[in-house]
């Protein structure tokens, strides 16, 4: 009887997702006739036009997770550490604020300003529509982490006679390391799942694994390869998401 | 916090006493280098130290929150102050198991371990080491006991009186707990508001307070109305609960009768609460003294204490 409290839930996500990903799954299995067959999963490694296009998408992954590190680190150390209570509250509010718009809404206002600055759709609008889209999933792991520090902390180890060099590198980053390793697995696979910012932003350069699935399945009528690929990509996610698990609940101090 | 000055003696323990928000921990801050002061200066053996940052002070401090390194093994965390002088790892290995064996801790145990696997007063002993194995000029503690048991914290508050009789080392240690001040003392301050009351030997302090204030912060004191001799109008004067006898079998200067209205045991000691001309006063007597009084709520009785043990009241001494 108690599960009855999950039948709302359930309902919903099994008719959105679970059932038409189970046909995913059946027809990555399948060839054109219906009959079983593993020819799609060789076929992703056999032509290397699909390879490719994965690394194209981790390159563009590791590039937003380093870009977003370079923005959100500083400013999580900034928020967490030095603001006082009322400092807080308000850069909290004002980091957060913006990402309650929808992001199709930002994405396009982002294309204007950048067509403002002479910046066209390609790689770079792409790379900084990415790294504005995902800052806060980089900025608020980092942050949770350190807020749980003890309040003197830094106090303590500068007394103990560690500069501010020694602070930041023996105290705090390490301290920070696994929010910065959450922000980087959620910011990975966001950026390399994302379909929307690079087809809107990317121009050429916005063929990443999620463009290519959808060429494959609705533009090339290819249901057995792009059902096969998005399985793949279905199960490095989920392999990252428990990965993330074990180190929140293994190093979260 | 204004126009306190404060000179510490070498090799003794300091207690700043005073209630929570008076400046006592700004005031640690001040030493340690970690706020700095609008004005005013800070000295070492004579030398300014006020623009001096805390990383070159020298000083060893435990936090209220301890601010271990949680991140970090025992060990680590004890070596931290060794490795960022550059002390070399053999070195810091057997420098580390003195500061651990120093605090009570058995080195081969406690090591490895993580901070958040050991009890309070396990971290408290790692504190304490961390911040002694730098081999400190003064040790500064700011309410290191606050989230402690009452055995522990005895136990704990024993060790670093110990400890600090041993390395002779200077200690300056801010609580607002009266009866931690007490046991370890050598010097007490007391502060309120940003200023400080009185300072002095602890028995000093408490026998003769220079305020009401004093009196009733570092101990116990019943306040009294009082018209003092040669001075025009009314004041108030204190007296200790134990400074008081029931039903005194000697001549002494003063002597009231009241009623008793309520007993409290408290062990070695029992409290109790005597009405007279409408004031409540309250004497501390001693278990078997209490016994012999034969006593209850409701009896009536004969209050009497010295003039001499009365405080805060110039005129009367």
């Amino acid at each position: 009887m108690r599960g009855l409290l999950l039948l709302p839930f359930l309902t919903f996500l099994g008719i959105f997702f679970y059932l038409p990903f189970t046909l995913l799954v059946y027809y990555s299995f399948t060839d054109r006739e219906g009959r079983f067959t593993f020819e799609n999963y060789i076929e992703i490694f056999r032509n290397p036009s699909y390879l490719d296009t994965v690394a194209y998408s981790l390159l563009v992954s590791l590039l937003v997770i380093a870009l977003t590190l370079v923005a959100a680190l500083p400013a999580a150390v900034y928020v967490a550490v030095f603001a006082n209570s009322w400092e807080r509250a308000v850069l909290l509010v004002a980091f957060i604020t913006p990402f309650w718009i929808d992001f199709l809404i930002r994405a396009w206002a982002m294309k204007n300003i950048l067509y403002f600055f002479d910046i066209r759709e390609g790689f770079l609008a792409m790379i900084l529509g990415l790294v504005y889209d995902f800052l806060p999933y980089m900025f608020l792991p980092i942050y949770l982490a350190l807020s749980r520090a003890p309040e003197n902390m830094i106090s303590a180890a500068r007394v103990l006679g560690a500069g501010w060099w020694t602070v930041i590198s023996q105290v705090l980053l390490p301290y920070a390391l696994p929010g910065i390793f959450a922000g980087a697995v959620l910011v990975g696979l966001l950026s390399f799942a994302e379909f929307v910012i690079p087809s809107l932003l990317g121009g050429t350069s916005g063929f990443t694994v999620g463009a290519l699935v959808y060429t494959l399945i609705l533009k090339g009528d290819q249901w057995g390869v792009g059902s096969a690929l998005s399985v793949l990509v279905t199960l490095l996610t989920l392999a990252a998401v428990i990965l993330l698990g074990r180190q929140i609940k293994g190093g979260g101090a | 916090m204004r126009g306190v000055s404060l000179v510490v003696r070498r090799g003794r323990i300091t207690v700043v006493l005073g209630p929570s928000g008076c400046g006592k921990t700004t005031l640690l801050k001040i030493i340690a280098g970690l706020v700095e002061p609008d004005e005013g200066k800070v000295l070492f053996d004579g030398k300014d130290y006020t623009r001096v940052p805390p990383e070159k002070r020298g000083i060893g401090m435990v936090f209220q929150d301890l601010a271990l390194f949680p991140h970090m093994s025992v060990y680590d965390n004890v070596a931290f102050g060794l490795r960022v002088r550059g002390v070399k790892e053999e070195e810091v290995r057997s420098r580390v198991r003195e500061a651990l064996e120093l605090v009570g801790l058995d080195p081969t145990m406690y090591a490895s371990r993580k901070i958040e696997e050991l009890s309070g007063g396990e971290q408290q002993r790692v504190a304490l080491a961390r911040s002694l194995v730098i081999e400190p000029n003064v040790l500064l503690l700011d309410e290191p006991m606050a989230h402690l048991d009452y055995k522990i914290k005895q136990r704990l508050l024993g060790e670093i009186r110990r400890l600090q009789r041993l390395l002779g080392i200077t200690t300056v240690y801010v609580t607002h707990d009266q009866a931690e001040a007490m046991s370890i003392a050598d010097e007490v301050v007391v502060m309120s508001n940003g200023v400080v009351l009185q300072h002095g030997p602890q028995r000093e302090v408490y026998e003769r307070p220079l305020s009401l204030d004093v009196a009733s912060f570092f101990g116990e004191a019943n306040l009294l109305e009082a018209k003092f001799a040669g001075i025009e109008g009314e004041g108030l004067v204190a007296i200790r609960p134990e400074d008081i006898e029931i039903n005194p079998e000697e001549e002494l200067d003063v002597v009231y009768e009241g009623v008793v209205e309520d007993l409290v045991f408290q062990g070695p000691l029992i409290r109790v609460d005597v009405r007279v001309n409408g004031n409540q006063l309250k004497v501390l007597v001693g278990r078997r003294e209490f016994y012999k009084l034969g006593v209850g709520v409701g009896s009536k009785v004969r209050l009497g204490w010295k003039i001499s043990d009365v405080k805060g009241a110039k005129a009367a001494r």
